[in-house]
């Protein structure tokens, strides 16, 4: 069995950081996580199994905040600059995890590390610097307090230009379960709330520097293959076409099959797309392009955005952004959308959720479950001056705030009234950008995302279109496919969008592999470990949330019940029934028995014989 | 007889006909678009842009004699 310090693509080494008492040390990488869990997010699905045991409060020093690189970060190919994030997710109380763009993960491999783990909490602000070998654990009361933006601004002047930067903001800092971590002036990792986590241990940034080199199996062959993979992106049919409106380019095409999440997901059509689409970004807002490393498809768009409150920077929006914050909270104009994502992004706030918790709101005063004495003044769809005090009173925890800083499951709890029907989440993560009552397969890759609603784990939804959208046969076996190719890109540390933006051939990381690593793996054994991933961080969140089962691999309740009202969807909902039957095949699929849970059999066949003992006995 | 190239970019390529993708067809008539990918049995609603000789175009356009189409499937948010 390899170890850490042989394997190609791993600097060989884990990072400890006790924020409370400021100590660190290092760790060799077992060889073991190499071989079971490749790099990424299996390493943190590891660590956080292991090491955060159940009853453990989110938000306390028991928790910890794991950063993984994989084997494929920083190196010379397509998309290498992903970064894994994990902890126990506030949002949900399971398993949390989200990666982000960039280039943190090549940093820290260069100063030494393939993981860093935080752990405990310290008293006051503090930031984590990794400068190679060295690491402290310095005051950081001077941050606190500021923007990601202004943050990362201030601590690069003042550790170095060099340094990369993951910070959070306002949000964080006062603990609000949808808080993102930020990196890269306005990349985030956004879902499940890491940064509360990174807040509660009062852990404003970590900062790191790294100069040494990544060891490489075979540095030439490499060079070679990395240069055809560059080719053939850039010869790919489409790569001229995709690139110039990012990922915002697709708004049109989900409103013209009635998936656009509208008025809190009440319909999934918003008749005013065309004035926040991709070319409304391209023609009104953007300025230039901006990738991760090695990018040779740069999905950000940086803009400047103008509203009468003043304009800004931002880079964005992206299709998620647009949809959350433009058409679920009915903002009819890209230059409205792109201000109220800078807002988010100062504020350490996923907008993904913020777009969800600010429409749900909405619809809550909309129906009087929520008064004008409640929320402090007026609020309406549409009206962007609600959505932005909406999202700062949230990062400030202050009124109305204090009640959405839950997220949208914990605020109808409290609001009552019916809401919980049109609190469009799943275990209490919010849904993300695509409205699927017309989508089986894509409904059932939201029940049961591993971390909650996110699309990201398997996006099914033109498996739906293609073999037919009321049809549910075959759909289970798609989602189960997606979940286990989707998240391996994060047990790399690549990008996907290499892959499904443009068609990039999933073969190339096979070959790719073995240069990296020296270990030859064929493609269905890396689908084999990401299975493994998957059913591992299924245990933790059954072992850390009663009921996390089949009866929380459900959508809201407007999602059954009502029909879409209007649009190209018009009419369409998936029934209780239907709902029910595509989970009893999805789990005959998984080897899991009916109530969602992973036998002992399939549980050993993956080599998870200690968790079998665990859920088993 | 009318000849067309056509090209499908992104994941969803893989509901298209492999064997048809990026090869020359023949058609007896110019058509649109939309009836090229009716033959195949493929849904107009899995694409989210046409492009004619690389000009922005649509499903009901008509490629002209010897044009290279490029469908462009939907990406996966971000």
């Amino acid at each position: 069995m390899n170890d850490g310090a042989s394997a190609g693509g791993y600097a060989g080494q884990v990072l400890r950081v006790d924020v409370g008492g400021g100590s660190s040390r290092t760790e060799r990488l077992p060889g073991e996580w190499i071989e079971k869990y490749v790099g990424g997010r299996g390493f943190v699905a590891k660590i956080l199994y292991d090491e955060v045991p159940p009853g453990t409060d989110p938000l306390g020093p028991l928790n910890k905040v794991v950063m993984a690189a994989g084997p494929l970060s920083g190196v010379f190919l397509p998309g290498s600059g992903k970064t894994h994030f994990g902890a126990k997710s506030p949002a949900t109380g399971g398993y949390g995890d989200s990666n982000i763009g960039g280039h943190l993960s090549p940093e820290l491999k260069m100063a030494g590390y393939d993981v860093l783990i935080l752990e405990g909490a310290a008293a006051d602000p503090v930031i984590v610097v990794i400068d190679d070998g060295k690491v402290s654990v310095r005051p950081g009361g001077e941050y606190w307090g500021k923007g990601c933006i202004e943050a990362e601004t201030a601590l690069k002047r003042d550790l170095g230009e060099d340094f990369e930067i993951a910070v959070i903001g306002p949000a964080g800092e006062n603990l609000v379960r949808f808080a993102c971590i930020s990196h890269d002036f306005g990349r985030q990792a956004g879902r499940t709330g890491i940064g509360a986590v990174l807040g509660s241990k009062k852990v404003k940034a970590i900062a790191i520097r790294g100069t040494h080199t990544i060891p490489l199996a075979d540095p030439e062959g490499l060079r070679e293959l990395g240069k055809s993979m560059y080719r053939a992106c850039f010869s790919k049919p489409g790569f001229r076409e995709w690139t110039p409106n990012g990922t915002a380019g697709v708004t049109d095409w989900v409103n013209e099959i009635g998936a656009f999440p509208t008025r809190n997901f009440q319909t999934s059509y918003f008749p005013e797309y065309k004035k926040i689409n991709g070319d409304r970004l391209r023609a009104d807002i953007h300025l230039t392009d901006k990738g991760c490393m090695g990018c040779p498809i740069p999905c950000g768009k940086y803009s400047l955005a103008k509203v009468a409150e003043g304009q800004a920077h931002v880079e964005g929006p992206e299709y998620e952004t647009i949809a959350m914050i433009g058409g679920d909270c009915c903002l009819a104009d890209i230059n409205e959308v792109g201000y109220a994502n800078y807002v988010c992004d100062e504020l350490g706030l996923d907008t993904i959720s913020a777009g969800n918790v600010a429409a749900f709101a909405m619809e809550c005063y909309e129906r009087g479950l929520l008064t004008e004495e409640q929320v402090g003044r007026p609020i309406a769809f549409g009206d962007l001056p609600s959505v932005l005090y909406l999202f700062r009173k949230i990062a400030a925890r202050e009124g109305i705030g204090d009640l959405l800083a839950g997220g949208v499951k914990a605020a109808a709890e409290k609001i009552g009234g019916g809401s919980e029907r049109f609190a469009i989440h799943v275990k209490g993560l919010e849904w993300t950008g695509y409205e699927s009552r017309y989508a089986p397969a894509m409904m059932l890759s939201y029940a049961t995302a591993d971390i909650g609603a996110h699309h990201n784990r398997s996006w099914a939804i033109t498996f739906d279109v293609a073999r037919g959208r009321g049809k549910m046969e075959g759909k289970p076996e798609k989602v189960v496919e997606l979940q286990h190719v989707r998240p391996l890109f994060d047990c790399l540390g690549v990008c996907r969008l290499q892959w499904v933006e443009i068609g990039f051939d999933l073969e190339w990381y096979e070959r790719v592999f073995p240069l990296v690593t020296g270990r030859k793996v064929s493609w269905d054994d890396l689908l084999r470990v990401s299975e493994r991933v998957w059913n591992l961080t299924r245990a933790f969140s059954i072992r850390h949330v009663p009921g996390w089962g089949r009866a929380m691999d459900r959508p809201p309740a407007r999602f059954l019940e009502e029909p879409v009202p209007d649009g190209p969807a018009k009419g369409h909902l998936i029934t209780a029934d239907q709902m029910s039957e595509l989970l009893d095949n999805y789990y005959a699929l998984r080897g899991w028995d009916n109530n969602g849970r992973p036998t002992r059999g399939k549980l050993e066949e993956l080599g998870l014989d200690d968790v079998a003992k665990h859920l088993w006995g | 007889m009318y000849r067309v190239r056509v090209n499908v970019s992104g994941h969803a390529r893989e509901y298209f006909p492999a064997e048809r993708l990026g090869a020359w067809i023949e058609l007896s008539e110019p058509c649109p678009v939309a009836r090229i990918l009716a033959g195949w049995s493929v849904s107009p609603e899995l694409v989210m842009a046409v492009f004619i000789d690389g000009v922005k175009a649509g499903l009901e356009s008509v490629a002209p004699n010897g044009a290279e189409i490029l469908i462009v499937t939907p990406p996966a948010g971000g």
